[in-house]
């Protein structure tokens, strides 16, 4: 009998493994929910805005952020930086930075780099 | 929401071109330990930013850059700011409007075209500081606790160009205050200084001269702020309107509701909007003009709409239930307010509704002098009812009631005259007065007192048959309130005889059931009714054809009815049941004609 269990548990191991480590990222109804570190090099464009951090995670390799591109945060999470963070927007589309509405803090943190570099051009902070 | 940049290390942070609410730090541990269980605390993180650079062009910012939690309330700068160690910090072209804070060691920090309220450095060991064409106003100026040399063999403090105005710190007009040693050389020549002074207090080498002679920069102009309304109330809004319009400028709004600042808003338009919580807000309006900042500290009282039922005394004249003889009525009205301040805002009106007639109408009252007004209104005779409303901008404050009646016009009087025969006549009178109400009616025969009733009502009717009254004259009916008021009204006794009134030839039929009686029954009721006298009994005597004939009977002309009450129908009164053999035949055969039905079916 308990051979006949040993087969599902292995599959179900190996599931669990593989959507811990690899990177799933999930599309919102509008947007899309950053829940995993972002590995390698990442381009949040237009079309996927606004990305909405909703834990805290860890860019280990390059993210770059398009113009017109709207970046909101949950309360109390960060985005951890080892690698590089490169925010360009242009004066006509600038990047906008934010809270989420239900977590609407203006205390809460942002970014904390260790060993990184974040550049930010052209982005401005809305408060509504 | 801000860009923070938590505990970092060989960072490269570079921000250009951006509005940004505040670039945050967070607070470093500070000099003092706290000592808990013999063990030495330091609070905060140890060093937030290390072997970094900060570099920030063309940046502005609401708040501040690093950690300054109150500045704008604390002129004590004794809060820790953000510990960098060993970095290189360039601001170009930066206004933060809050002001900027740290604590550094082994760093260089370079900033041209910087405003802001502050720039609190609040301690730096192994920093050279070069600041150029930049602007501190309004807020403590540069501050630092300890400013020397460790590890280098000296560090140089450099400001030029820079305009510093309007600058406290512990309520003297400083710009500067350094506590530094002699391995710290100040180069502070070519600055603007105002009328704020600078205090450098160690060994230290300093050079000021030469001062400037103008600013660098073009000095904000004196604004005032107003409030719409003066007095807001919890609950509401209040707009702070600043004076004089300013070109290109750029405000915000900062209040507490408790110990953390809170931004409301911020526009381009000299118009900014407060939601009003408690009864004291504190508020700062900074405003960010030609690269300038002014700030502007405001107090705002508002009005808890609970409260002010409370609060305020409104004391009506005339008050309660005062009879006023005049149609033309002043009303006074005096309003007592804790809150002094707000009475050149609020004025006072009264709706008043008559209730004889329910007509309803606000009238708004005079200001007389600070807490006193007054309403003067012609009004009809009445009994009015109403409240008196303090009013103040979006609300009413409190409401008083009033209640009064005028009282100025005698009862109103209707009254006719008719002659029946060549000596008869019947005399109508009416007397209404709604407000104290009738207290006499008097009828007089060319200043003969023929009749007279005291009977207090709010309308009296009375009639009068008068018999004897030879050739013509005239009747005089009046009538009295109960405020003393007499008015009259004379009728010409009429030479022409006219019909008697209906209610004296009542023609009604009121037995219906037997049709065939319907002449009996009639003269019945004529006769009835032409006696008006008190009995039955009379009633049934009467047997002429002739009313004048039966009423001659009743000979005396003062007293020929106790009718007093409204109506002719009191007057009218029901055949005596008077049944004649030929209706008690008819009764009988009825009674007899259901007992045999009923007996026969019995039997069936």
């Amino acid at each position: 009998m308990y051979r006949k269990l040993i087969l599902p548990a292995i599959f179900v191991m190996i599931l669990m493994f593989v959507t811990n480590t690899i990177t799933v990222t999930s599309v919102a109804e509008k947007g899309t929910i950053i829940d995993h570190d972002i590995e390698g090099n990442v381009t949040w464009t237009k079309e996927g805005s606004p990305y909405i951090i909703t834990r805290t995670v860890a860019v280990r390799g390059i993210l770059t952020v398009e113009p017109g591109v709207t970046i909101l945060w949950n309360y109390n999470v960060n985005l951890y930086v080892y690698g590089k963070v490169v925010i360009k927007g242009t004066s006509e589309e600038p990047v906008v930075l934010n809270t989420t509405e239900d977590a609407y803090r203006i205390w809460s943190p942002g970014f904390i780099i260790s060993e990184g570099e974040v550049r930010i051009e052209n982005s401005v902070h809305a408060l509504d | 929401m801000k860009i923070a940049f938590m505990p970092s290390t060989n960072a490269g942070i570079v921000i250009e071109n951006a509005d940004l609410w505040q670039i945050y730090m967070p607070e470093s541990a500070g000099r003092m330990p706290v000592e808990v269980n013999g063990k030495s605390v330091f609070v905060g993180n140890p060093v937030v930013l290390k072997n970094s650079k900060l570099i920030l062009r063309n940046v502005f910012v609401k708040m501040s850059i690093g950690a300054i939690p109150y500045p704008l309330r604390d002129f004590s700068p004794t809060t820790f700011t953000s510990y960098i160690d060993t970095c290189y910090v360039e601001f170009s072209n930066v206004t933060a409007m809050w002001g900027i804070g740290f604590a550094t060691n082994y760093t260089t920090i370079k900033m041209d075209r910087v405003t802001a309220l502050e720039f609190i450095l609040q301690w730096a060991f192994d920093t050279d500081v070069t600041i150029t064409n930049s602007a501190f106003m309004y807020g403590r100026g540069i501050y630092t606790e300890f400013y020397e040399a460790v590890l280098k063999d000296k560090v140089v403090f450099t400001i030029h160009n820079t305009t510093f105005y309007e600058t406290k710190l512990d309520n003297s007009k400083r710009a500067i205050t350094v506590y530094a040693d002699k391995t710290a050389y100040f180069d502070l020549r070519n600055n603007y200084w105002g009328d704020t002074s600078y205090y450098i207090q160690g060994t230290s080498n300093i050079e000021v001269e030469p001062k400037l002679g103008e600013p660098t920069v073009e000095l904000p102009p004196e604004i005032t702020v107003e409030l719409n309304p003066p007095y807001p109330l919890i609950g509401g809004t209040v707009e702070l309107i600043i004076k004089p319009k300013l070109e290109n400028a750029y405000y915000i709004l900062y209040y507490w509701y408790g110990e953390k600042p809170l931004i409301t808003n911020f526009t381009t338009v000299g118009i900014l909007k407060l939601d009003i919580k408690e009864e004291t807000t504190d508020a700062v309006i900074l405003i960010h003009h030609k690269k300038t900042i002014i700030k502007k500290d405001i107090t705002i009282k508002a009005i808890n709409p609970g409260k002010t039922e409370a609060m305020i005394w409104i004391e009506p004249e005339p008050d309660e239930w005062d009879l006023i003889y005049t149609n033309n009525v002043t009303i006074k009205v005096s309003v007592y307010i804790p809150l002094s301040e707000i009475l050149p805002y609020i004025n006072v009106s009264l709706e008043l509704t008559n209730t004889l007639t329910n007509e309803e109408k606000i009238y708004p009252m005079r200001k007389l002098c600070e807490g006193e007004y007054a309403l003067t209104i012609t009004l009809d005779d009445g009994k009015y009812s109403g409240e008196v409303l303090v009013n103040y901008p979006g609300t009413t404050l409190a409401r008083e009631e009033i209640w009064f009646g005028i009282e100025a016009k005698p009862p109103e009087i209707n009254a006719s005259c008719i002659r029946i025969s060549e000596d008869e006549i019947i005399i109508n009178a009416t007397a209404i007065d709604m407000v104290t109400g009738v207290k006499r009616i008097t009828i007089y025969y060319d200043k003969e007192k023929l009749y007279e009733e005291n009977i207090g009502g709010i309308n009296i009717y009375t009639t009068v048959y008068v018999a004897k009254i030879e050739g013509v004259g005239k009747i005089t009916i009046e009538a009295e309130d109960m405020a003393g008021h007499i008015g009259n009204v004379t009728l010409e006794i009429p030479t022409e005889i006219s019909p008697p009134p209906p209610w004296m030839v009542e023609t009604e039929t009121t037995t219906t059931t037997i049709p065939s009686e319907e002449n009996t029954t009639t003269t019945v009721i004529e006769e009835t009714s032409y006696s008006l006298s008190t009995t039955e009994a009379t009633i049934s005597t009467q047997e002429t054809s002739s009313p004048a004939a039966s009423l001659t009977k009743t000979t005396t002309p003062e007293l020929l009815t106790e009718t007093t009450t409204l109506g002719i129908t009191k007057t009218t009164r029901q055949p005596p049941l008077s049944l004649d053999p030929i209706t008690i035949t008819l009764i009988a055969v009825i009674v007899a004609s259901i007992g045999a039905i009923t007996v026969f079916v019995k039997k069936r």
